[in-house]
């Protein structure tokens, strides 16, 4: 029971132990929302020093006042976009590189879909299906929405009901076309050997990830500690958010082709 | 004591002028700042609304920052006034004065007769 007797130990150690708690809530919460500060900043494109120093002064802000992030600054986002920081110029020719690896690594993932089915049913030759080029058309057509779908899904990734509907919708998307195998579009134009076109389409999927990642690695615009000059890496969720964005494509061929052989209908 | 908020269209208005103030004694930093203006009445000013007004100044080349070395990382990032920030901050005062005697005369005297 709660009294005002000072010397009612059970009351006092429960405060403090209170106290502690709503504390280390804050902290964690606010940890939090620098995480998301920093990738809305990188999402704008800031450079990495006036990253750095923007999230360094709500980092201290937030130490003097003790109050919490979203109370003092609103949501990261807005408050990314308030703060109006310079941005790095447009790089046209990265924004090409990014374009060509995606689609390459698209290419790779639509083949190797195609290429699952007859594998899955230990058919070795790929039967080319007027359906299979107009999806490919499709799909290259699309690309050009791939950046823009990632850093949408990149800003969702506190709402998962968002992010469910835009993961079904490409889902769908891939799925759909191997759907559509079962009940139309069954004209063959060609037939070639599914394997080595299962490998040469792996090998497309693979490569622009391994070239991402590398290039990412070595050019990176690292977020610098103001004031001390130091390099800081960013926390792990968001180093995670950052490689798992690069080979999001991978994983999702990878298992689609599991789950092709795994659900195909044995004989 | 001031009985309720400000309207945050007075704020909007008066808010940059009176950060340029505060940082005319000399350097401080963010936080400082945000105490200063509470203390002198505004009421509590939010982080979310303080940056980007000293981010803004710092672009036009009204105020300066330099980070002061704290105990285990970075410090604080304080910020004084330059020259131009000082010639605006005497330019705003004098004409908040103009705009602030224009309001209190209309405010007394309503609208003039034709």
């Amino acid at each position: 029971m709660m009294t005002s007797n000072p010397i009612d130990h059970d009351s006092s150690d429960s405060d403090t132990a209170g106290i502690r708690l709503a504390e280390a809530a804050r902290e964690t919460d606010n940890a939090a929302w620098l995480d998301d500060f920093t990738i809305e900043l990188r999402l704008l494109e800031v450079p990495g020093a006036a990253i750095g120093d923007a999230v360094a002064s709500a980092r201290e802000f937030l130490s003097d006042s003790g109050a919490r992030a979203e109370e003092s600054f609103g949501s990261a986002a807005r408050y990314a976009v308030e703060l109006d920081l310079p941005t790095l110029p447009e790089d046209k020719s990265s924004n090409r590189e990014v374009l060509l690896t995606n689609g390459i690594g698209l290419i790779g993932l639509v083949v190797l879909g195609q290429t699952s089915y007859p594998l899955a049913g230990g058919d070795d030759g790929l039967a080319v299906r007027l359906w299979m080029v107009v999806s490919l058309g499709v799909t290259l057509l699309l690309l050009g929405l791939m950046p823009r779908v990632v850093s949408v899904l990149v800003r969702a990734r506190n709402r998962p009901l968002t992010v469910g509907l835009i993961v079904a919708g490409v889902s769908f998307g891939g799925i759909g076309p191997v759907l559509l195998s079962v009940w139309w579009g069954q004209a063959v134009l060609l037939s070639i050997p599914a394997l080595p076109v299962a490998i040469g389409a792996g090998i497309l999927l693979l490569a622009p990830a391994i070239w991402n990642q590398v290039r990412q690695n070595l050019q990176k615009d690292l977020i610098i500690e103001p004031g001390t000059g130091a390099a800081t890496l960013p926390s792990r969720g968001v180093r995670l958010l950052a490689v798992g964005a690069n080979w999001i494509m991978v994983v999702y061929g990878a298992i689609s082709f599991v789950l092709t052989f795994a659900l195909y209908p044995s004989n | 004591m001031q009985p309720k908020p400000w309207p945050a269209d007075w704020m909007r208005a008066a808010l940059s002028l009176c950060v340029l103030r505060t940082l005319a004694p000399g350097p401080t930093y963010g936080y400082a700042i945000a105490t200063a203006l509470e203390a002198a009445g505004f009421g509590a000013i939010k982080g979310g609304t303080l940056y980007p007004l000293l981010t803004r100044f710092e672009a036009a080349g009204w105020i300066a920052a330099e980070w002061r070395p704290g105990a285990g990382g970075p410090g604080r990032k304080y910020f004084s006034l330059t020259d131009d920030g000082q010639q605006e901050l005497a330019d705003q005062s004098a004409h908040w004065q103009l705009f602030s005697t224009t309001v209190h005369d209309h405010l007394q005297k309503g609208p003039a007769e034709s």
